[in-house]
């Protein structure tokens, strides 16, 4: 091989590696560009899981989340911007995750359109009424053999009582309703009792529902 | 749903963020732009937040956007109520006259001639 043709061998080598290095480096720089941006939500993710169920689906999918798709579309290009406005945000919420969901007590979308589905029935009494669909379990708490839970009726009227454990979940609504009629509340019809959360001890320790109650 | 109002003794970080909503009660504000206007960390501010929607102070909203052209979902809003408002500036004179130096007097040297 003459040394022209050496040479252009070794030049055209070197372009087409030095196009090759700085293509691999965009994929490579936009794959991770990529990651960065999970590294925040997994963060708010953490801090979800402190939440219970319901308080997840009006805290961290209607604010948390949304703020945070926010932050980072924000920051459009500046891939490090992003992620440090976005870990900052995150971490903030992690730290105050619980504090936050203590203070909050909004109605979940479930509830709300539980909310709108109204029975329609004004009781000349001036009493509510609860229909079907109606009433909903709210948090319980656990107390030896007995679970406490809080009544949440259409019109946002609340009773509590206390339900033994070894009951079957038809024994439990019938006793609801029994119990429901001598807090004040009137019944249209048997309603179905929707388990919202998972029930929690009074100091913010964990439960579990009895089987026979699991929808 | 906006919960009962109730009266809240104001921290200077709360007074922080209530006083945003003053200079335009009918503008509703986000979390982020809290943050920014504050100084506050999301930690910080959020629960604060939250306190106030709790007592009735201020009401949530949503963003009014299409999420496929934005590429993003609706933000929550907060404004602030109407009883809020004056009870805000209320609390915020109250925090302010708390907070306000003590006036110094002036005290005039007597020479020993008189004057």
């Amino acid at each position: 091989m003459t040394g022209w043709a050496l040479g252009g061998l070794i030049l055209f080598g070197s372009l087409a590696g030095t196009m090759l290095f700085a293509a691999l480096g965009d994929l490579v720089s936009e794959e991770i560009r990529g990651w960065l941006d999970q590294v925040p939500r997994g963060l708010l993710h953490l801090a979800a899981m402190q939440l219970d169920p319901v308080k997840r689906e009006t805290v961290y999918n209607d604010e948390w989340l949304p703020e945070l798709c926010y932050i980072l579309r924000g920051a459009d290009s500046r891939p490090i911007t992003r992620l440090v406005r976005g870990a900052n945000f995150a971490v903030g919420i992690v730290m105050s995750a619980r504090r936050i969901a203590r203070r909050l007590n909004r109605a979940s979308a479930t509830q709300r359109a539980a909310t709108a589905e109204r029975s329609g029935l004004d009781p000349p009494n001036g009493r509510h009424l609860l229909g079907r669909d109606l009433l909903q379990l709210g948090m319980a708490t656990r107390m030896g053999n007995h679970v406490r839970v809080r009544l949440t009726s259409v019109d946002g009227d609340e009773a509590e009582l206390d339900v033994p454990l070894d009951r079957s979940l038809d024994d439990v609504l019938k006793q609801v309703m029994k119990s429901a009629g001598r807090s004040g509340f009137q019944t249209a019809s048997t309603p179905t009792v929707k388990l919202l959360v998972e029930p929690s001890q009074i100091d913010g320790r964990r439960g579990r529902w009895p089987r026979r109650w699991r929808a | 749903m906006e919960q009962p109002f109730q009266d809240l003794e104001l921290t200077p970080k709360m007074a922080d963020i209530i006083k945003v909503f003053l200079e335009d009660p009918q503008r509703p504000r986000y979390g982020f732009e809290l943050m920014r206007l504050t100084g506050q960390p999301s930690g910080s501010l959020y629960p604060n937040l939250a306190k106030f929607e709790q007592a009735g102070w201020l009401t949530g909203g949503k963003e009014r956007i299409d999420p496929r052209a934005a590429g993003r979902p609706p933000r929550r809003n907060y404004r602030i109520t109407g009883a809020a408002v004056s009870a805000a500036r209320c609390q915020l004179a109250k925090l302010s006259e708390r907070f306000r130096p003590p006036t110094v007097v002036q005290r005039r040297l007597v020479t020993e001639g008189g004057i």
